[in-house]
């Protein structure tokens, strides 16, 4: 282990966001993640946890606090820095996750073949072992997203962000789009990444079954604000928030 | 109302796939029929389009399908033969303002630099808010007439320089915003984070969802092209006589079109054919884009 | 039974000749609620547009099989020009879409209730007032002067509900009424259907790709799996003891609160359509496939008083799962 494991993979201090100048849609946020962690986000529409899950990964900069990366800060990392692999998305849809003009197998060797300067054809090679890992082989390696069924995107998604060999995947509503029989592949396939390869998660999802199946901690969300947080045991079985009991309550 | 409140819900429609295809089918065949007798009828038939084969204003037979113009020139061999020369100023006349255009367009779009964005914006918003025909007027005279580049004929340097100078900016604005469009998908989002260069995530990610969408808009331009080259001549511009040219065999015959209507008829049935392919094709191109933008 | 409002036998739907929905078989009581559940591509929304007689908007036809509704055949298109509102009420999947953004709701609801001529004595305003209170708006009559983007999405589906129920309908058809809404007013418009059928004694066709939606709404549940129903029976038993492998799998891979263990996902995924397989269709998925479902596609059998089941094992499943268990 490179890093002292007292110190967060990812930490947000005090962050607050606001679209230009528009109102404040995140309030001094704080969240810190270690290495191998699996922080659950949990909130509604309108939230502001997708928001989150941008500065998270330092798609946007947040108009005060910072987050930060393995100690350093999003706005010190430029785009061609190798710390900029450090943390990886899997995306809500997995249909306009991916490039529908490439095949698959192009799209997750072209991540080798940036992060590494590896060769085309050791790219190819990396790429097949990095979909076979998440269940893809054979024809299907040379389809395009449109042929393929919202798992299996899903799960090229996952084998994308992998290639960059991430300490942390943020991972929004990754299975809101999927039928429940495919939904439980993918959650299994997140769930073993940490424990197999010590990669950190931060899961954003409205599901509570979901949030509790891959996550030991989660914050509640709710206008921008953070409600309630604890471990995600306590906060589903004992919610001391009346908006985190009203979620509880609406589980089926 | 009522339908409106209660229905829609269940009424999502898809459209079906088939009749666009035969639509697709049906315009290209139209086109590919203005073209192939563009490229083989002079080849097979050589008389000059030029050559005085025959008494003026003959109607149609067998040894001219399309009967003689008001000097004696067999209008048939003359309507292709600037078949061939009209199609070839089209693609030129397209070509060139659609690849510049939308790499430009797309590079815009991509830039995180506001100004350039401003500046190039604020440039084709002057082009466009000026008359079309009256700005290529403009150039065609300024070019000149009688500019000649071997072996175009005199007259289409200024009709290329003027498409050339003009259409760009159509291309550019409609690449600008369809990168708007992408550059909110996750796709182009991951490769931020994955660390792509911005020359890949334009020419790998962008261009190639780009091109699609002015390509097109370039089949149906080729079809303005053509109808720019034939109004010219009515304008007093454009390629000059006797190069064998669909305007200027239009203009001819207007003026004795009560005496020999095949003269006009034989073009103008020519460029409709042609025309209606090329809508055809647009059609059913625009109708399966959209579609495919439909969740 | 003689209180059946909606019998579909062996219903079949195609599309531009491609046929996507093969044999359905499910049928609605008087004042009961039935719950349709699948996954996407299993035929579960083109059944409901069969029902609600919108096929012919994406078309799509009925090819076979037979649909009726009080004894009325429904096969035909034309059956439904007087039904809608009266008979048949529809609630869709996206409110906002359905409304008018440009008419007050109060517009709507009178409108409405003109049309159908249901006021019942008391004025149409009133009428409209009484319908918003009913699905649980409160302050109705502030509600009556907004416009729909005003109104939260679970506003807005309450909404769609009121006019839904405004001519009284026999029968009230939701498809996917809440995956457009929130987790946390799911539950409440899920709930406020089921009361409504239950007070109003009207029947309810509630489509959903959740078991646990359905469950909460509904009498009687029917699975669908690539275009056909693979079990059919009251919803609790169903849920309690499924028989088909493929309900049995589905209950097993959802994540849920109480139990934490592993989930077992399904291998692979459904096939399209044009390559449905010759046997059953499930049988590529299958962990108890053998030779004989490969050869006829099973068709419902009765494994209970009204349950039923499309599995040629769905006996030695039952014997196989014991004595695992045991």
């Amino acid at each position: 282990m490179k890093h002292a494991t007292d110190e967060p993979v990812l930490l947000a201090s005090d962050v607050s966001f606001a679209y230009g100048s528009g109102p404040t849609v995140l309030h001094n946020i704080n969240l810190a993640l270690h290495a191998g962690g699996a922080i659950g986000i949990v909130g509604e529409s309108g939230s502001g946890k997708s928001t989150l899950a941008g500065l998270l990964v330092g798609m946007s900069t947040p108009t005060s606090g910072s987050v930060t990366v393995h100690g350093r800060p999003w706005k010190s990392v430029r785009r061609r820095d190798p710390q900029r692999l450090a943390v990886q998305m899997v995306f809500q849809n997995p249909y306009t996750a991916l490039n529908p003009r490439l095949t698959i197998l192009n799209t997750v060797a072209e991540v080798f073949q940036v992060s590494e300067k590896s060769s085309k054809a050791e790219s190819l090679e990396r790429a097949r072992d990095m979909l076979s890992q998440v269940g893809l082989t054979g024809s299907v390696l040379n389809k395009r997203p449109e042929d393929l069924s919202g798992g299996q995107c899903q799960r090229v998604g996952i084998a994308r962000a992998l290639a960059a060999k991430p300490s942390v995947i943020v991972a929004d509503e990754p299975t809101s789009a999927l039928d429940v029989s495919v939904q439980a592949q993918i959650l299994n396939q997140l769930r073993d990444l940490r424990e197999e390869q010590d990669i950190g998660l931060i899961l954003i999802s409205h599901d509570l079954n979901v949030v509790s199946y891959l996550t030991d901690s989660a914050i509640v969300m709710q206008h921008g604000k953070v409600v309630e947080q604890g471990p995600t045991a306590q906060l589903l079985n004992a919610p001391a928030h009346s908006y985190t009991q009203n979620l509880v309550d609406s589980v089926f | 109302m009522t339908a409106a409140a209660q229905v829609p819900g269940l009424a999502s429609a898809q459209p079906t796939t088939r009749p666009k295809q035969l639509e697709l089918r049906v315009g290209i065949t139209l086109i590919a029929l203005v073209v192939l007798a563009s490229i083989f009828i002079p080849i097979f038939n050589t008389t000059d389009p030029n050559a005085l084969v025959a008494a003026p204003l003959e109607p149609p037979s067998l040894a001219h399908p399309f009967g003689t113009d008001t000097v004696g020139r067999d209008v048939f061999i003359r309507v292709f033969t600037a078949g061939r020369l009209d199609l070839t100023l089209a693609v030129l006349g397209v070509i060139v303002p659609l690849v510049f255009g939308t790499i430009l367009g797309t590079v815009i779009g991509a830039s995180r630099k506001k100004a350039l964005d401003v500046v190039v914006m604020r440039f084709t918003d002057g082009l466009i808010a000026f008359p079309f025909i009256i700005l290529v007027l403009m150039i065609v005279l300024i070019v000149g007439p009688e500019a000649t580049i071997p072996p175009l004929p005199p007259g289409a340097p200024s009709v290329l320089a003027a498409t050339w100078l003009v259409n760009w900016t159509t291309y550019a604005r409609l690449a600008r915003l369809r990168t708007h469009i992408l550059r909110q998908e996750d796709f182009i989002s991951a490769t931020g984070l994955l660390g792509y260069s911005r020359t890949r995530v334009i020419t790998k990610h962008l261009l190639p969802s780009v091109w699609p969408t002015t390509a097109t808009f370039a089949v149906s331009d080729l079809l303005s092209i053509v109808a720019l080259i034939a109004a010219l001549p009515f304008l007093g511009g454009g390629i000059q006589p006797p190069t064998a040219e669909w305007g200027s065999i239009m203009y001819e015959g207007r003026g004795v079109i009560s005496q020999a209507w095949w003269i006009s008829f034989s073009t103008v049935g020519v460029v409709l054919l042609l025309g209606t392919g090329v809508m055809m094709v647009v059609d059913s191109l625009v109708s399966t884009s959209r579609r495919a933008l439909l969740p | 039974m003689t209180n059946t409002l909606l019998e579909a036998s062996e219903l079949a739907i195609e599309i531009d000749g491609r046929q996507l929905v093969s044999s359905v078989n499910f049928s609605v009581g008087k004042g009961s609620a039935v719950g349709i559940v699948g996954e996407t591509g299993s035929g579960k929304s083109l059944t409901c547009r069969a029902v609600a007689g919108s096929l012919s908007t994406i078309g799509g036809r009925i090819s076979a099989g037979n649909l009726k509704l009080n004894g009325k055949d429904l096969t035909d298109p034309k059956a439904y020009a007087k039904l809608y509102g009266r008979i048949i009420g529809l609630v869709p999947q996206n409110s906002l879409s359905a409304l008018n953004p440009l008419m007050r709701i109060g517009t709507h609801l009178i409108e409405t209730i003109k049309i159908l001529g249901t006021g019942g004595g008391i004025g149409t305003k009133d009428r409209a007032i009484d319908l918003l209170a009913r699905v649980g708006l409160h302050k109705p009559e502030h509600v009556m002067k907004q416009y729909p983007h005003q109104l939260s999405g679970g506003m807005r589906q309450r909404v769609m509900i009121a006019l839904a129920i405004a001519g009284r309908p026999e029968l009230l058809i939701a498809d996917e009424p809440t995956t457009a809404l929130d987790v946390s007013v799911q539950k409440d418009i899920i709930e406020l259907l089921g009361q409504l059928t239950r007070e109003e004694n009207m029947a309810l066709i509630l489509v959903s790709h959740d078991l646990g939606v359905v469950s909460a709404a509904t009498e009687n549940v029917a699975v669908m799996y690539s275009g056909m129903v693979v079990e059919y029976g009251p919803t609790k038993e169903l849920l309690q003891n499924p028989r088909h492998p493929y309900t049995k799998a589905l209950l097993a891979a959802r994540p849920s609160l109480e139990h934490t263990g592993r989930l077992i996902g399904i291998p692979g995924t459904p096939a399209t359509p044009d390559a449905w397989p010759t046997g059953c269709r499930f049988a590529p998925r299958c962990q108890f496939v053998q030779d004989s479902c490969l050869q006829n596609v099973p068709t419902l059998q009765s494994v209970g008083s009204s349950h039923q089941v499309a599995c040629y094992r769905a006996d030695e499943i039952e014997i196989l799962d014991n004595a695992g268990e045991v």
